[in-house]
């Protein structure tokens, strides 16, 4: 694979497994991500797919033990980072790459200002006295919407969203070239969801910064992404821009995820969830991973892991059904 | 579709079935598992063994008080394994006995500390109001008295014997005791599997037999081990400052407390019993400890 | 906040005075009669045994007693010592620099085992650093200190002749009782830092100071240390008052002059108003302390400050 330097992340084959006292948890296993300058990229898939392992792998922030990065290169402009000192990562994070992260009640310290923690970050990455950063600090914090002299106060001071306003702030302090957020809404109210993702976009925008949104929300991918790669049990099975993923959907457990969401205009549709669980990553079934739970499934997907294969130059499908001339997802039909 | 739910359904209480039989064993795996623990086990399952038999181990008039003049004093031989104290004594004849007044003054002491302190802490957490304020009101002004202190004020007012240990050392650790199994019925009487006794019609007494008690028995347990560990190191420390059980009753406090004199020449008779109580209490807090971690799921990786 | 401060010192007042009243009516009752103690040795007629009963005020009631009593420890009279026939509250005055003393240097033995072993066992779980601090806390919380005491001076006094085996003086003194008391107070506080440093260290707030790029020494010990530090400090504090009040079994070995002794002296000659003296000081030191440890709470944690304002 040559070198784009348009990509802003370029990850090939990144495998994660975390070896634990009962038995090796596959969680990442031989991921491709292609993030062109200033694009989003949606990363979709049930809780325990490997979305937030992929996100700390970037950062290398796997926790060691028992994750360890078995193989894989993760290239962020154009350089690999799983080639670098530890040293040379701290000065990658919170100033090229930072991230967002789930639980705004937690993610804050609760013995430190807020000023304190977004200032900490600028002092650390541009050499900022103490006095000058916290100047900074208050910038950052009206930039995401709240005022400069509630710098001073504490994480408990605050509510859930503006706790995630200040986490945003944090993330952005240094301009990073990539954000992570990894679900950075769902424990969120719903109306502060809105906010906060509004917010979050239009930094985005501002700012020309590249993004990685995980979620589980085929909302918020419609609303915020440009690409979308689905996740499952550690594998993509579907990538493509959100068009084609959304609109012509190939994979059966993308068709799935779809089929799980209320229809409005219909009232007379029903719910199709997904039958049966996510596969225990300690012991992914043979063949491909969805094959248990898939109405599609034949005799070559107990066997063979599918591929990634194109269809077009951008949408990316991992299903042996193709290998069926004429096949076609119900949903399509 | 229901085909589907039918199996899951079956699936899942032949997997609960399982759960509840092998509970135990569960709990006895994971102690397994910790070698330390096991060691701490083996330990005080040796020392019981040698508490009960001490009678037809040594001989109480002759081996253990009788003094013998002319063998003070000697380091450890062929025919004084652990060597003689100041007055000619065989010190493992006494520490046999010593063993069996340690650890009955800690059974006793703990178990009247787990009866009383159940008690206060079960009534107040589970009426809470008015009688649990007046009744931890009192509990804590108890509870501002040290420990050791509490302890040490009732032996000197009530005397040297081993029945008044037992209750200077119960009396004193009885505070806290009451209020962690206050806390623990605080807990676990807001749950919902409670509030659905109460629903069903279940009166104070069954919802505390059938729901209150079995929860609160693993924190006791394991308390309860840690706490025997406590009031060795308690006993020990009364008899040794003379505030506990007197000479020539052999206690293990007691024994090294006598050596202190002969340090120069007869170490062996300090240097013994000491290892004694830390083998002891360290065995206890092992099995204590990983009996702690057997019961505790939260703490399972 | 000075608010706060104020309500707790008036409810420690009812705790202070309820102990006392508990600690008085116990030792009243003591089966050894103070009268019989003090004039032991002389064959003393009746008259005399009930002359020497009134003149130390014990033919009144045990309630009216107890509240003379209580009125004096206001004045910061405690009685007399019916051995020295001094005022008790000069004595124990005169025996708190030497606890005190003991006191602070276990502390500081203590923090200085405890803390960092605590902190590195907890940061590097389950590693053969950790295995060798965790037995060592398990040793130190199984050891009595009468017998590590005793052991130091076997080796350090009596083999080695490094040190003096007893008695008040300069550092040298010093070593070995406040060796033995932060020793057997660091098994615990060890125990309890790296607990509670296990429990910060999964903390998301963790995961986001290291996702800003930070080393970990400003990790562990800006954000994970401050957070864990206040079941560290309850522990220690706690240990320290009760040293405060007289670490009766480090001062009974070493010959140490402070107030532990005094009151473990007293118990042996029957001097009941130096016993009732040191136990109700004690208790008001412990109480004390902890008051200082809750306050000192709101400095590491703005959430408890908050909470103290309301």
């Amino acid at each position: 694979m040559n070198i784009n330097n348009d990509l802003i992340l370029d990850i090939n084959n990144l495998v994660v497994h975390y070896e634990t006292m009962e038995g090796t948890v596959q969680a990442v296993n031989g991921i491709d991500i292609q993030l062109p300058r200033e694009h989003t990229l949606g990363i979709v898939g049930e809780t325990g797919a490997g979305k937030t392992t992929t996100a700390l792998s970037i950062l290398r922030l796997i926790p060691d033990p028992p994750g360890v990065i078995k193989s894989g290169e993760i290239l962020l402009d154009g350089e690999d980072i799983l080639k670098n000192s530890e040293k040379k990562m701290r000065s990658i994070r919170g100033r090229d790459v930072a991230m967002i992260f789930q639980d705004p009640m937690t993610s804050l310290n609760p013995v430190h200002t807020v000023g304190d923690q977004i200032a900490e970050v600028v002092r650390l990455h541009e050499g900022l006295s103490r006095s000058d950063a916290l100047k900074r600090a208050g910038e950052t914090l009206e930039m995401v919407g709240i005022p400069a002299e509630r710098s001073t106060e504490y994480p408990h001071q605050f509510s859930g969203g503006m706790k995630q306003r200040v986490i945003i702030a944090i993330a952005l302090a240094c301009n990073p070239k990539l954000l992570i957020a990894d679900e950075p809404t769902t424990a969120l109210d719903v109306t502060i969801q809105a906010q906060v993702l509004e917010l979050m976009k239009d930094l985005r925008d501002r700012l020309g910064m590249s993004m990685i949104m995980i979620t589980h929300d085929l909302g918020i991918v419609a609303e915020v992404c440009d690409e979308v790669a689905v996740l499952y049990a550690g594998r993509i099975v579907e990538s493509g821009t959100v068009r084609e993923v959304f609109k012509s959907t190939m994979h059966p457990y993308t068709e799935g995820l779809f089929n799980s969401l209320p229809v409005i205009n219909d009232k007379g549709a029903r719910i199709k969830p997904i039958p049966g669980l996510m596969p225990d990553p300690i012991e992914l079934p043979e063949g491909c991973a969805f094959h248990p739970r898939c109405p599609y499934a034949f005799d070559k997907c107990t066997k063979e892991t599918p591929e990634l294969r194109y269809f077009g130059e951008t949408h990316g499908v991992a299903c042996h059904a193709y290998d069926q001339d004429g096949f076609k997802l119900k949903r399509r039909g | 579709m229901s085909k589907n739910v039918v199996t899951a359904n079956s699936v899942g209480s032949v997997s609960l079935k399982r759960k509840k039989v092998s509970r135990s064993s569960e709990i006895w795996m994971r102690m397994r598992s910790k070698k330390s623990a096991m060691i701490g086990l083996i330990i005080c399952s040796l020392l019981i063994l040698v508490a009960l038999s001490a009678g037809f181990l040594v001989d109480y008039q002759e081996d253990v008080v009788t003094p013998n003049i002319p063998e003070r004093l000697q380091g450890p031989s062929m025919e004084h394994p652990f060597g003689t104290d100041s007055i000619g004594r065989d010190i493992m004849a006494r520490m046999i006995y010593g063993a069996r007044i340690s650890l009955c003054v800690a059974f006793a002491a703990v178990i009247f500390q787990l009866i009383v302190g159940t008690l206060i802490g079960a009534v107040s957490g589970f009426y809470g109001g008015k009688v649990d304020d007046i009744i931890m009101r009192i509990n804590d002004i108890f509870a501002s008295i040290p420990n050791l202190l509490l302890a040490i004020t009732i032996a000197t007012a009530l005397g040297h014997s081993i029945i008044n240990m037992v209750i200077a050392i119960g009396v004193a650790g009885t505070p806290g005791l009451a209020r962690l199994v206050r806390a623990t019925v605080m807990s676990v009487k807001d749950q919902e599997f409670v509030e659905a006794g109460r629903a069903l019609g279940g009166n104070d007494r069954q919802i505390i037999v059938a729901h209150l008690i079995p929860n609160c028995i693993p924190p006791m347990i394991v308390e309860g081990t840690l706490k025997i560990a406590r009031v060795i190191l308690s006993t020990t420390s009364l008899s040794f400052l003379g505030i506990g059980i007197k000479p020539p009753t052999p206690e293990w406090g007691n024994m090294l407390s006598g050596g202190r004199e002969f340090l120069r020449v007869a170490p062996h008779i300090t240097v013994i019993p000491g290892l004694a109580i830390v083998i002891t209490i360290l065995s206890i807090n092992l099995m204590g400890d990983g009996l702690r971690d057997a019961l505790d799921p939260k703490l399972k990786r | 906040m000075s608010r706060y401060i104020f309500r707790r010192v008036l409810q420690l007042i009812p705790v202070i005075l309820g102990a006392s009243a508990i600690i008085f009516f116990i030792l009243s009752y003591s089966t050894q009669d103070p009268v019989m103690m003090l004039l032991a040795g002389t064959d003393p007629t009746p008259e005399q045994i009930e002359m020497t009963r009134q003149q130390l005020g014990l033919d009144k009631p045990i309630v009216v007693q107890f509240f003379s009593y209580m009125g004096g420890l206001l004045r910061g009279d405690l009685g007399v010592s019916y051995n020295s026939g001094r005022p008790v509250f000069q004595e124990y005055i005169a025996r708190f620099p030497a606890t005190l003393k003991l006191a602070f240097w276990a502390l500081f033995v203590s923090v200085l085992i405890s803390i960092p072993i605590g902190i590195v066992s907890a940061i590097k779980q389950y590693s053969w650093f950790d295995n060798f601090g965790m037995t060592f806390a398990m040793l130190g919380v199984s050891t009595p200190n009468f017998w590590l005491g005793l052991m130091l001076m076997l080796l350090f006094a009596v083999k080695l002749g490094w040190l003096p085996s007893g008695g008040y003086g300069g550092l040298e003194y010093l070593i070995m009782p406040a060796v033995t008391l932060g020793t057997s107070q660091a098994g615990l506080a060890t125990r309890m830092t790296r607990s509670s440093m296990l429990e910060v260290i999964r903390q998301d707030y963790i995961r986001t100071a290291r996702a800003k790029g930070l080393s970990e020494r400003v990790v562990i010990i800006k954000h994970a240390l401050k957070n864990a530090l206040i079941p560290i400090v309850t522990v220690v504090g706690f240990q320290f008052g009760h040293a405060l009040g007289g670490a009766m079994i480090t001062e009974t070995i070493f010959s140490w002059p402070g107030v532990g002794r005094l009151m473990i002296d007293g118990i042996h000659k029957g001097d009941r108003p130096v016993v009732i003296g040191c136990v109700i000081m004690l208790c008001i030191m412990v109480s004390v302390v902890n008051l200082g440890v809750d306050i000192f709470y709101a400095f590491l944690d703005p959430r408890i400050k908050a909470g103290y304002t309301k």
